[in-house]
């Protein structure tokens, strides 16, 4: 529970009104968040061709991932420009480790708040009550609450370090980190690209290796956690001068972690970050990241095999390989086990 | 003949689809990774993988290799435990075969690119024969080494002395390697590679081939290749050298005491051999007036 909203019963009720604000949903009813789960793991922010594949996979989310990413993966790619703050409108943002933070908490659209009973009541042919963030990417502030923008609110990170006689580990320089649809991670990746791999790593892989990396920290406290809408720009073809191509809403958490600094006590900040509006995601991404920022293995795993293990398409390919025919490489093993002395 | 440019590739090919389902700029991506790992026997070679239309971990790699080396003029042929038949052998064929307007076939001696899954041709190839190889753990060095970085410096100082120690534990515990198929190899004396699984039969006939041997990882991101007449030996003490599988019979469609055979029931006493092209020239060498 966030102390600011506490007590207000105002701002519950608010929140809860933002819940379905965005009105009839353009596709599959009911499954916004399934269909931004399906994006940010694609990492391709397509919510039609997301609800498309939804369709034909019947529901299989990673069948749809690999739908979607493979469609992608035959069409040209375009270098956008970096993500300017000052573009991205905030609508919603929480900090869990300070009451009052700079800036403001801003509650916006909040699944916490509604009950966690299955409602047997609603009308078969009324959309499903879903959490639908703000509302859509293109509707930033449905309820008009005046939410500011990324650049107005400043980042928990910058209040850390500020502090005098707080140690914070210094972040791995980002690097110039690779576009993973242009280069392959390699063995030692930047932090930009482990990033990258976080962005669109396998939800249920992010969430569990987070818990194993968690049940070995001594801290881990959300900074915050925020959810906007970012514009994506390229550069026009001609003119070079960057266009307004997408809206795009991400969810964005920074972790405060227990580190090493200097030989006493600090911080690690890790940062998580993921298309669409599943908290959970951009969460976990920054727990696995603060982790490896304060130089630890995430649940016994170096870097490389952690990102490994939330690269969603490529462990679900495996092990839905086990039913391919085995018979010539498992009559080798067989003839092992049979023979295990062998005629010498 | 001259070879076709680029352009009349394109012309000749007319569908909006790129020629071999990849676009220009991933095959050049993978033929770069195919030329340096050529330069460097038996090295993992990073690429860009890209998401093909099957999933990773069913050949993606190898499909990827082939996609990039295929051209008009190439017959195609694809096996999944050395057969034609296997459904996910055939659907690459397939979209291999489609996409590049190339001829398949099921005859290795037609063939002149070989896209196999776990298993060497039988029949013996020729230096204008491409093979190619679905590799699902291009490290060989990953059951003893956890961490992929730190397998990388032992590759460059070319320390395998933890590979050398699971191999002399296996030894003198078990009397021989507990390698089923995918037993290590030395590319070159010098790099240890994964072979990809294929049976230790198959480990024992990689050396001094006329052929290229490329082995895709799609699903990890890496090549490697064994350029043609390379010294390729498994992993193996002087005087503990790798055996082959034995079998319990011969082949019971071609007679076949040599090949790589597979039981068909455990305990069945059926042995048939697993390259079906192979069994299937043999028998058809029987039939055939001499």
């Amino acid at each position: 529970m966030y102390a600011t909203v506490q007590a207000s019963e105002r701002l519950i009720a608010a929140s809860r009104s933002l819940i379905g604000a965005a009105g009839a949903p353009a596709t599959a009813p009911g499954l916004e968040l399934l269909r931004d789960q399906v994006c940010a793991e694609a990492g391709v922010w397509a919510p039609e061709a997301a609800a498309r594949a939804l369709r034909q996979a019947r529901g299989d989310v990673g069948r749809a991932v690999t739908l979607v990413r493979v469609w992608a993966a035959t069409l040209p790619a375009h270098a956008a420009e970096p993500c300017d703050d000052a573009s991205v409108r905030i609508t919603r943002r929480v900090s869990a480790a300070f009451a009052d933070i700079p800036g403001g908490q801003w509650l916006g659209s909040s699944p916490d708040f509604d009950s966690r009973l299955l409602d047997w009541g609603e009308a078969d042919e009324s959309p499903a009550a879903v959490l639908d963030g703000a509302g859509g990417a293109a509707n930033g502030d449905p309820a008009g609450t005046g939410a500011p923008r990324r650049t107005a609110l400043g980042r928990v990170g910058g209040l850390l370090r500020a502090a005098p006689g707080v140690g914070v580990a210094e972040p791995r320089d980002p690097g110039d980190g690779p576009d993973p649809f242009d280069e392959p991670l390699g063995s030692n990746p930047t932090r930009e690209a482990r990033q990258a791999a976080l962005a669109r790593g396998e939800t249920g892989a992010l969430v569990a290796l987070a818990n194993v990396a968690l049940a070995g920290r001594r801290e881990a406290v959300a900074g915050e956690l925020c959810v906007g809408v970012a514009e994506l720009c390229v550069p026009h073809p001609r003119s070079g001068r960057p266009v307004r191509v997408a809206e795009v809403p991400v969810s964005e958490a920074t972790v405060c972690g227990d580190a090493e600094v200097d030989g006493t006590a600090g911080f690690a900040l890790g940062f998580g970050i993921s298309a669409g509006r599943v908290e959970r995601r951009a969460l976990a991404a920054a727990v696995i990241d603060a982790t490896l920022e304060a130089g630890a293995p995430v649940g016994g795993l170096a870097e490389l095999p952690a990102l490994a293990a939330v690269d969603g398409l490529a462990t679900s390919g495996f092990v839905d390989h086990l039913r391919l025919p085995h018979f010539a490489s498992f009559a080798s093993y067989l003839d092992r086990v049979r023979n295990p002395e062998g005629p010498r | 003949m001259r070879p076709p440019t680029v352009a009349e590739l394109a012309a000749r090919h007319a569908r909006s689809a790129p020629y071999a389902y990849l676009d220009e700029r991933s095959k050049r991506e993978v033929r770069r990774a195919i030329l340096k790992a050529l330069c460097i026997p038996g090295r993992q070679v990073p690429f860009a993988s890209r998401e093909m239309p099957i999933a990773r971990g069913w050949g993606s790699g190898g499909l990827q290799v082939t996609l990039s080396c295929v051209g008009p003029g190439d017959v195609v042929k694809v096996i999944d435990q050395g057969d034609d038949g296997s459904f996910n052998a055939a659907a690459m064929r397939e979209l291999i075969g489609s996409s590049a307007d190339a001829r398949t076939t099921t005859r290795t001696a037609e063939a002149t690119l070989i896209q196999s899954r776990h298993r060497i041709p039988e029949l013996p190839l020729r230096a204008d024969q491409l093979l190619i190889l679905q590799l699902p753990h291009p490290e060989p060095l990953r059951r003893v080494v956890s961490d992929p970085r730190r397998a990388a410096r032992l590759h460059e100082a070319g320390d395998y002395t933890a590979a050398w120690l699971d191999l002399y534990d296996d030894e003198a515990r078990h009397g021989a390697p507990r390698s089923g198929a995918d037993h290590p190899v030395l590319v070159d004396r010098r790099a240890l590679a994964s072979p990809s699984p294929v049976p230790r039969h198959d480990v024992l006939r990689l050396s001094d081939r006329p052929h290229p041997i490329l082995l895709g990882a799609g699903r990890l991101e890496r090549i490697v290749a064994i350029p043609p007449h390379t010294d390729v030996r498994p992993l193996a003490f002087d005087d503990r050298p790798l055996r082959p599988e034995a079998f319990g019979g011969s082949c019971s469609r071609c007679g076949s005491e040599t090949s790589y055979r597979v039981e068909r029931e455990l305990g069945g006493g059926r042995w048939e051999c697993s390259d079906t092209d192979a069994c299937a020239e043999r028998r058809r060498g029987r039939e055939a007036p001499t």
